[in-house]
């Protein structure tokens, strides 16, 4: 089997877009409202250690992805255990973002249509994606960020006159509890869900790669949702906590001389692009993850199966809205925990401790 | 392997037709009614009374804009808007309306339901115009014939626009009363309109503000009372101000366009006692002088910025006492702004603070600027 | 609704199996067929309008019982 190779740059995008992906039409932080933005910053920090833990564990098994590393180091029984488990987080994950995307395209633009139809198009695009492979997943990411960048930036400045500064004051006027919570929540989601990544960096050229492609992907993303929020505390307000897709409106409010308005299908697409890679990340790990544990040569064959059954599930998690919301900033943090931290630490130490043994013996 | 080719690209092909040729909802213009302004009543049988006015485009070699309006009832809002289907059997389409006209007995029972379906609904569009009715039918104002567009209530939604060059109204969308009826310390105001005999007709005038305790109607202010209220809010672009002046006994009128206005309301506590300080830099141009005083030279311009300055902090005077005596409502922000700037302060005072409003002192400083006199650079001149 | 389904797996048994059986994968075969039937049932409940319990639910209601809302 030929081997798969994306360079650092691919992998930035990559990275870069499946951060952004759904973070940039949910949003962070609600609970804190104004200080949602503080509560980014504070996702931020709590997410650069354990980035610095899945960057460590990918640069220690250069050339092995996620269910490699699991089965080299827990032991087979014990590794594939936990490999099932990442591979049901990374199917679960890849639902709950097309479902979002279902769900936007029916709150926003067509509520008559069946939501099965807008997911079916976007989960059916990602299945061709995956099958042709992750380079052209990381491609198509490379040609597609600064174009995206570029409509982010031009509404960000399109939006200076609606911003209202006083919005944001008073700071921390809610206590630091909700920032806390907010930032949690925002670490949860998107920051550590790069998780799955430690399933794609087998692809990378170097070792000392996942290092930079974590950091300056994390940082861009970071930096740009951070942007992202103050805008849109600065044009909505007390509205913010309100919303399901705070950036659609806050974005549908500018009008520049009554010429330039009804813009908001710029975010649309920017979600569109981020959910498409989101979706492709996730169903790619979960494959690999199925290959590997059923000890397949390839995983293409099971690419199309798997992505139908991560749409229908995407179908039946959710009964409505308001559950997906309960959802995204309740449950989820809790729910990802264990498969953000608690894995990540184990599978680190017991990492090191297997590499320290085989450095001795040589 | 040619054959599954083939077999790919013919699904493909198909899917494309399928998918590329037409969309699941497709909607024709012809089969939709754009609403261009709507005016909510009480109803008669049922509990609102929705007037809409519909713009019709007509095009067949110049296309032409009409408008009509209809009445339907229903229990809530969109019941009544979906009920327009069994009077004209198209849908009503909500995304290019420009003004929602809200008459005075629904607005004295509360704002929140109309509110809520215009930011819930996905084709309703928060940034439109909301103005209230003084006299008592909101679709009288609708049916007017209009004069310079066709459609009445586009001419209402330059009206509220072009008002930054007027200033006797609040100008308002939908979204900004939403967030001022949530956050606390600032009371809903929204602009005000009513019809006024002209050339033996009466037609609707927006002038003046609405103002609302919670969401409930409870009064009106008039158009000198609105300019007070846009300094003290920092919400006015221009106007006009005529000013008596008053010099060896004889007073004469002197119009000023406001060119830049800039207001600080800054809150200063001291020993829990909570003041608000007004500061207002207004940047004006002489426009007219109605007489022969010589109010451009520096003597008679210092009189003359005095005057100004005198007459609009009684104005922004009297109407914080108004407000505080008549209405209780913190309609210019002092509470926001507390809020904002001493966030201990405002905790302290945060759940009283319709009591507390009421008896705080507003210290006002005006600072009025002439900066020209237009084209002139002396008043005219009468000779015997 | 149910036949549509039926034509798209028909379709998709042809593209996928067929080559599948004919290189002798026989891992990858077994594999895809587990997770084909797995789908083509979930697809046909689907499509009669069966309703199927989702997982967020109970996982959910752990994780409140533990956390608190």
């Amino acid at each position: 089997m030929y081997k798969e190779q994306i360079t650092d740059r691919e992998a930035i995008s990559m990275l870069l877009l499946f951060v952004i992906g759904s973070t940039l039409i949910i949003g962070i932080g609600g609970d804190a409202k104004n200080d949602a933005w503080i509560a980014g910053i504070a996702g931020i920090l709590m997410a650069l250690p354990i980035i610095l833990v899945y960057s460590r564990i990918s640069s220690l098994f250069p050339g092995k992805d996620l269910f490699d590393i699991l089965t080299s180091i827990l032991g087979k029984v014990f590794g594939k255990t936990v490999a099932v488990l990442y591979i049901w987080y990374a199917f679960h994950l890849g639902a709950l973002v097309i479902r979002n995307f279902g769900e936007f395209i029916n709150t926003v633009a067509m509520p008559e249509t069946p939501m099965l139809v807008p997911m079916l198009c976007l989960g059916l695009v990602c299945i061709v994606a995956v099958r042709a492979g992750i380079e052209v997943l990381g491609r198509i990411s490379t040609y597609l960020v600064f174009p995206l960048m570029a409509i982010i930036m031009i509404v960000q400045i399109l939006a200076i006159p609606e911003l209202k500064p006083n919005y944001i004051k008073p700071f921390l006027s809610q206590g630091i509890m909700p920032i806390l919570k907010g930032g949690f929540s925002a670490f949860a989601f998107p920051f550590a869900e790069t998780i799955l990544f430690i399933a794609v960096f087998f692809s990378l050229k170097t070792k000392r790669s996942p290092y930079k492609v974590y950091f300056s992907g994390l940082s861009i993303a970071g930096v740009l949702i951070l942007l992202l929020t103050i805008r849109n505390i600065m044009v909505l307000g007390d509205l913010l906590g309100r919303l399901y897709f705070p950036s659609h409106v806050a974005v549908s409010r500018i009008n520049i001389g009554n010429f330039l308005e009804r813009i908001e299908v710029s975010v649309a697409f920017v979600f569109i692009v981020g959910a498409f890679v989101k979706t492709g990340v996730c169903l790619f790990a979960a494959c690999r993850g199925i290959g590997k544990v059923f000890n397949l040569t390839d995983y293409k064959p099971i690419v199309i199966q798997t992505g139908l059954l991560m749409i229908y599930f995407s179908y039946i998690v959710y009964d409505s809205i308001m559950e997906m919301r309960n959802w995204a900033f309740k449950v989820y943090p809790y729910y990802a925990f264990p498969f953000q931290v608690i894995l990540p630490l184990v599978i680190w130490i017991a990492a090191e401790i297997k590499t320290r043994k085989k450095a001795k013996q040589c | 392997m040619k054959r599954t080719r083939m077999l790919s690209l013919v699904i493909m092909s198909i899917l494309n037709i399928l998918l590329l040729a037409g969309c699941w909802n497709y909607r024709e213009v012809d089969q939709l009614s754009i609403v261009a302004g709507v005016a909510i009543d009480k109803g008669i049988h049922e509990k609102y009374s929705l007037s809409v006015e519909i713009a019709e485009i007509s095009g067949e070699k110049e296309s032409e804009t009409k408008s009509k309006t209809i009445t339907v009832e229903g229990k809530t809002i969109f019941d009544a808007a979906r009920n327009a289907i069994s009077f004209m059997g198209k849908k009503l389409y909500w995304s290019h309306a420009k003004v929602v006209i809200v008459s005075r007995e629904v607005a004295e029972t509360g704002l929140v339901d109309i509110l809520d379906w215009y930011n819930r609904d996905a084709e309703t569009r928060g940034d439109i115009h909301i103005l209230v009715s003084k006299g008592e039918s909101a679709k009288e104002i609708l049916s007017r014939k209009s004069t310079t567009e066709k459609v009445k209530s586009f001419e209402i939604d330059k009206m509220m626009e072009n008002q930054k060059a007027l200033s006797k109204t609040s100008p308002i969308e939908i979204w900004e009363i939403t967030n001022e009826l949530a956050a606390k310390g600032v009371g809903a105001i929204s602009a005000a309109v009513d019809l006024e005999k002209s050339d033996g007709e009466e037609v609707p005038r927006v002038l003046g503000t609405a103002v609302f305790k919670g969401n409930k109607l409870i009064g009106f202010l008039d158009a000198d009372e609105t300019k007070a209220l846009l300094f003290i809010r920092n919400k006015l672009d221009g106007g006009i101000l005529a000013e008596d002046i008053q010099m060896n006994g004889i007073v004469e009128s002197v119009s000023l366009e406001i060119f830049k206005s800039k207001t600080k309301v800054q809150p200063v506590v001291s020993n829990e006692e909570i003041k608000m300080k007004v500061s207002v830099e207004t940047t004006v141009a002489i426009d007219e002088i109605e007489g022969t005083f010589n109010v451009i030279e520096d003597e008679g311009r210092k009189k003359l910025e005095k005057f100004a300055e005198e007459s609009l902090k009684s104005q922004m005077e009297n109407l914080i006492k108004k407000v505080q005596l008549e209405y209780g409502v913190d309609i210019f922000g002092f509470g926001t702004k507390l809020r904002e700037e001493k966030p201990k302060a405002w905790e302290s005072v945060s759940s009283e603070w319709a009591n507390v409003f009421k008896d705080i002192k507003v210290d006002v400083n005006v600072k009025v600027h002439v900066k020209n006199s237009a084209m002139l650079s002396k008043p005219l001149e009468v000779g015997d | 609704m149910i036949f549509l389904v039926l034509i798209v797996y028909a379709v998709l048994i042809l593209y996928e199996f067929i080559p599948l059986y004919k290189q002798k994968q026989w891992p990858e075969f077994a594999a895809n067929a587990v997770l084909g039937v797995l789908s083509l049932t979930v697809a046909i409940l689907l499509s009669v309008e069966v309703k199927i319990p989702s997982p967020s639910k109970p996982i959910s209601n752990v994780i409140t019982s533990v956390f608190g809302k």
